[in-house]
């Protein structure tokens, strides 16, 4: 195997989008054996750039050359020829078949040979260290498993060149460091390896070099080593940024909501905690513990098999039980899955924020729309959601401004209890303070909020309390200031 | 905005083709008459709007009008569509509406509208259920019974005459709930009884050609000795022959294992089959005299002087397979397209 | 531009401002009926005539009832298949009691409960059991069918009451036919369920993604079975009118081919069979507009085989209208 490695150079590559430049003279050059990280907040022309080199746009001008030769990719297939492969964001896969013929999907065709599909299949599962089935149907795995199969897909096609699109969105430690290791494997093996990613330590720790994207152009670029966390964070937003710290310890007396002995299948399993007013819980488990269906069996959208939920309706009658009608008319539920099942994408922003609450808009028979739409006007403004009017739709908004829409449609309504699956999954680094920072405020006002997360920065930053979960079952809790990454690793193993 | 430049293009287009279509009336005092039928997707259709076409066309000059248009629709085997399209020939105050009633029963409702728009209204073959009223202003169809009766009462004196005795016979009959089946199935029994015989057994097909094929398939092996055949319709013959194929009985006349067959209407396959000697008998439409009862009474129906009878019952052509070919038969003018 | 489009495209708009309403869908649909109608006029003399207007409008309605049920239905990307055999074997069932009893009202109430119960057959098949809704309507289309004919033996239930037909198939004033009148009462209502009730904006979360709907805190199960149960309510009046129209009843009067003017009235009306769109004011329109074409093609004496290429292409035109409608948006 003493092959030349792989050359890829990028050269003054633009892309000119209706009323956009989405790229500006981008120049890049990489070649096997590196691992190369590209960051830039959303919008800074990172996708595009993977689009082009996936053959899913054209660039404008410019030109790629791979191996010293310049080639032209003008699709998907011709990417795949040039040895090029894409990990999406989101996993695009056909949801009805099995794993083992989504990873072989481009060279399904004539007979199939299903014994040596499903030994291909598990031949790449097992390189990144999953214990996926082959013959599981794609739509029965978690978001996180079904992005394994993405990049499995992709390693399989003989891809020289790999592009991860932010491939740890979803990941948790475990299944983020298995990654990591097949990464630097193929690294070895001599693949050049471009990694987009929102999260700066992820960047810090796997890359050979950094590449800043900001409107289109490349503002920094470096060795990894040599570049400094405030310099990438600086040349991102062209300015610089507050995150959100860890605050102090607070205490909490008023018990809003009680879970008793939640159970549902094997998840959750007899899960009991009780929620302050004004407290942020979260829940914190590798991808699989159960932590969606814990939410789920909470807002009262799947049936649990047994126990009961208790709240405080400070009617002075203290706790008393609740029914799963009653919990989905007065708790909010952040979705995991924002463009699955978190909001109505042909629906404009304020069509969207009045869909949980219609009830409350009644005015004898039909709907008063001027409330609806005073009350989105002022969540907008509230929620500082960037968006030309309130008639914009939701699919023409940022990932952080849908996001925000999603959280405002519940605040419209005042929840209870507030249940936020994965705050800022695919959300730009400024949004994602904001959204972190708004959650604690609500906290503050005396809102109590439930929140998942696989990042532990955000846990520690966000939440007063933190319950692990592990298959089901809650394995233990830990305080504020005990939340740490090895505290919380050594309960869920 | 291509979507919606799309749409616009589309209704002209569709407009123009309309446009394109459309007859022209011409000049002069203009008959108009309007036809509603069911479906016009065979011969006999066919051959009865043409008919009526070419008996019109050499009559109007006699009655003071300068020439015919016609305005044929086609109700698409929908009751509630043909009352729609009666209503639009109203409403373009044809001089008088022929009908073949898709529902012997709703059609009462078109009669009664053409009537107080005081537009004649003429049935034409399927006669209006019994008790619906009001009646329309003339029926004209065949005599159904006579088609039968006299087809098979020659069929069977053809029979004898070749030195054959008629056994076990079978018989293929049209809807039970379908006058022109009922009559046309009493028919053959009257015809029968005549020489002393009697039907073996009875296949109801619905007027479908399938039912006619599993129907006749189990009839011939409870009967395998039968060497005689009467059918309802010409097209049922087709189902009979791949039967009569497959037990090895399907030989033209003159050769020893000849199943006979007597058949109705005349349709191109029927008269094929004539001419090849594998049917008989044919008690067939007689399409010149239906049209010519129409042309006898429209003009005076129009004028509202006529007084003839509010049914014409038109004879039958009785057709022995030795005659086809020196006779003019509608079916005949069809063969080509049979043919394909 | 482009959101504009998307604008007028996602038909139902509530109460945006009036220089929204020249964007939508609708206005543009109902100009360009106006236009076709100006232009026929001028090129048939008889056309404008009262009398071939509210003939146009019977027509309309004969379409329309069922359009207006399948709306709901396809604004969940679902389809009731059933919808004309169910008019017809309601209609021959309740006509059934009503030639026994001679007694109208009953006979109507017959109808109308005979339709809802098939309804809600296929509501719960779909909503409960989860069932496809192409299948569990082709199936009961096929069970219509055959209750149809079985009750009737292929023949038309006749002698019904004077009175029925004198007082559903007569006119206001002698002018205005009871059936179209009955029809715009209908659309005005539901027009204002789908557009301006709770549930109409419920049934549209559901057909834009139940999932979301869902956590949205909409019981999706009821809210399909209604769907149905709405289709049941429109195939029963239908059944009621063209029943009285034709003053019998019979298995003839509801072919299942009746069910192509029937959707392409829908999509025609803005509504996309991959759900999540339409309106009833569209529907009523596309209901217009296909009654237009019949009866064009009736009054310029078009050919018979014209006629089916003329249907085959206005069928193909609307199906393509509503893949440009949800095409993918690049970029």
């Amino acid at each position: 195997m003493a092959e030349k490695t792989t050359t890829l150079e990028i050269r003054n590559i633009s892309k000119v989008f209706p009323g956009v430049r989405a790229l500006n003279q981008v120049n890049i050059q990489a070649k096997g054996g590196e691992i190369v990280g590209l960051i830039g907040v959303n919008g800074a022309g990172k996708s595009t750039l993977m689009n082009i080199l996936g053959g899913i746009h054209p660039q404008t001008e410019g030109e790629i050359l791979i191996d010293g030769q310049e080639v032209r990719i003008e699709s998907p297939k011709d990417a795949e020829k040039y040895g090029i492969g894409f990990i999406h964001q989101e996993p695009v896969m056909f949801q009805h078949m099995t794993v083992a013929e989504n990873i072989s999907i481009s060279r399904l065709h004539g007979k199939i040979n299903y014994r040596e599909l499903n030994e291909t299949a598990r031949k790449y599962l097992d390189r990144m260290g999953c214990d996926i089935n082959p013959r599981a149907k794609v739509r029965d795995l978690p978001i996180g498993e079904r992005q394994m199969v993405e990049i499995a897909r992709a390693l399989s096609s003989g891809g020289k060149i790999l592009l991860f699109d932010e491939p740890t969105a979803s990941f948790t430690d475990a299944e983020k460091n298995r990654l990591f290791e097949v990464i630097r494997e193929l690294k070895r093996k001599g693949s050049c390896i471009f990694f987009i990613s929102h999260f700066l330590d992820e960047v810090a720790e796997l890359t050979d070099r950094t590449i800043v994207l900001r409107d289109g152009r490349v503002v920094i670029e470096g060795n990894t080593a040599e570049i400094t966390r405030e310099q990438i964070l600086q040349n991102m937003i062209g300015g610089k940024v507050a995150e959100v710290t860890a605050g102090k310890e607070r205490s909490f007396d008023q018990v809003v909501m009680k879970v008793e002995g939640l159970t549902r299948g094997s998840k959750p399993d007899r899960v009991s905690f009780k929620l302050h007013r004004g407290e942020v819980l979260g829940i914190w488990g590798l991808m699989g513990s159960g932590r969606t269906e814990t939410l789920r069996a909470i807002y009262g959208l799947d049936k649990p098999d047994a126990g009961s939920i208790y709240l405080d309706l400070e009617d002075g009658r203290g706790l008393r039980r609740v029914t799963p009608k009653e919990t989905r008319e007065l708790f909010g539920y952040v979705t995991e899955a924002r463009h699955d099942d978190g909001c109505l994408l042909p629906w404009s922003v304020w069509e969207n924020m009045s869909a949980p609450n219609l009830p409350s808009y009644k005015k004898k028979l039909f709907l008063d729309y001027g409330r609806q739409r005073q009350d989105s006007e002022e969540y907008c403004k509230k929620l500082n959601v960037k968006t030309a009017s309130i008639y914009t739709r939701m699919e023409s908004l940022s990932g952080g401004n849908q996001q925000k829409v999603i959280m405002a449609k519940w605040l419209i309504r005042r929840p209870k209890v507030f249940l936020i699956d994965e705050p800022t999954r695919g959300v730009d680094v400024g949004a994602k303070a904001e959204i972190q920072k708004m959650i604690r405020k609500l906290a503050e006002e005396g809102t109590a909020c439930l929140v998942v997360s696989s990042e532990i920065e955000e846990i520690s930053a966000v939440c007063d309390r933190v319950i692990v979960l592990n298959r089901g079952r809650i394995s233990g809790e830990l305080k504020k200031s005990e939340i740490a990454k090895e505290a919380l690793m050594h309960l869920c193993v | 905005m291509k979507k919606r430049l799309a749409m616009v293009l589309s209704l002209g287009m569709a407009l123009s083709m309309m446009g394109g279509f459309a007859c022209q009336a011409e000049e002069g005092k203009t008959l108009k008459l309007g036809i509603s039928w069911t479906h016009y997707n065979d011969s006999l259709f066919y051959s009865w709007g043409e008919g009526l076409e070419k008996i019109m066309e050499e009559t109007c000059k006699d009655h003071g009008y300068d020439s015919v248009e016609w305005v044929s629709i086609v109700a698409e085997d929908d009751a509630a569509k043909q009352a729609a399209d009666i209503s639009d020939l109203i409403t373009q105050d044809c001089d008088a509406i022929i009908a073949y009633a898709y529902d012997n029963q709703a059609i009462a409702s078109s009669v009664k509208e053409a009537q107080e728009a005081g537009i004649p209204i003429v049935l034409w073959d399927r006669d209006e259920a019994e008790g619906a009223t009001p009646e329309a202003d003339l029926f004209i169809g065949l005599d159904t019974y006579n088609q039968a009766y006299l087809a098979g009462k020659a069929f069977f004196q053809k029979m004898i005459d070749a030195g054959e005795t008629p056994t076990d016979i079978i018989s293929i009959m049209g809807a039970t709930n379908d006058n022109n089946a009922l009559n046309r199935q009493k028919g053959f029994e009257d015809a029968a009884a005549e020489f002393d015989l009697e039907i073996k057994q009875t296949v109801p097909s619905d007027w479908d050609s399938e039912k006619a094929l599993t129907g006749f398939t189990a009839a011939w092996q409870a009967n395998p000795g039968s060497n005689c055949v009467l059918i309802a319709s010409d097209f049922i013959v087709t189902s009979v022959q791949t039967v009569l194929e497959a037990n090895d009985a399907w030989y033209p006349a003159g050769e020893e294992d000849h199943v006979w067959i007597c058949s109705q209407d005349g349709f191109p396959t029927g008269v094929k089959f004539m001419q090849e000697g594998y049917m008989d008998y044919s008690g067939m439409y007689n399409v010149d005299g239906m049209c010519e009862n129409f042309a006898n009474a429209v003009y005076d129906l129009i004028d509202g002087t006529y007084e003839g009878e509010a049914k014409l019952y038109t004879e039958p052509m009785v057709v022995d397979a030795a005659d086809v070919d020196t006779i003019e038969l509608w079916g005949a003018n069809y063969m080509d397209e049979a043919a394909e | 531009m482009s959101e504009k489009m998307r604008e007028a495209a996602g038909g139902e708009k509530n109460g945006r401002p009036l220089s929204e309403l020249l964007k939508n869908g609708n206005t543009i649909m109902m100009l360009l009926i106006i236009a076709a109608l100006l232009i026929l006029s001028i090129a048939i003399p008889r056309f404008m005539s009262v009398g071939n207007i509210f003939n146009l409008l019977v027509q309309a309605s004969v379409i329309g009832l069922p359009a207006i049920g399948l709306t709901f239905i396809i604004i969940t990307a679902g389809i009731d298949l059933s919808l004309p055999t169910n008019m017809a074997c309601s209609a021959i069932l309740g006509c059934l009691i009503m030639q026994k009893t001679q007694n109208v009202v009953l006979g109507v109430l017959s109808i109308l409960f005979f339709a809802v119960l098939f309804g809600c057959i296929n509501g719960f098949s779909v909503a409960v059991l989860k069932m496809v809704p192409m299948i569990v309507t082709l199936a009961i289309q096929t069970l219509n069918t055959g209750i149809s004919n079985f009750c009737t033996q292929g023949t038309s239930i006749g002698g019904l009451p004077e009175s029925f037909s004198r007082i559903f198939a007569g006119s206001i004033g002698g002018v205005v036919p009871v059936s179209v009148l009955v029809f715009l009462v209908v659309a005005v209502i539901m027009h204002q369920v789908l557009a301006k009730t709770i549930f109409g904006r419920q049934l549209f979360q559901t057909g834009i993604n139940e999932r979301a709907a869902r956590v949205n805190g909409i019981n999706t199960t009821k809210i399909l079975f209604c769907i149905y149960v709405i289709g049941g309510v429109m195939a029963g009046i239908n059944g009621v009118l063209t029943a009285a129209r034709l003053n019998s009843a019979g298995p003839t009067m509801g072919p299942a081919s009746a069910f192509n003017n029937i959707v392409c009235a829908c999509v025609l009306g803005g509504a996309s069979v991959w759900g999540g769109k339409g309106s009833i004011l569209g529907t009523v329109f596309g209901s217009i507009v296909m009654a237009i074409i019949t009866n064009v093609m009736n009054l310029l004496n078009v050919d018979f085989f014209a006629t089916y290429v003329v249907k085959g292409l206005v069928i193909i035109v609307v199906c393509y209208l509503d893949v440009l409608r949800n095409r993918v948006k690049e970029n």
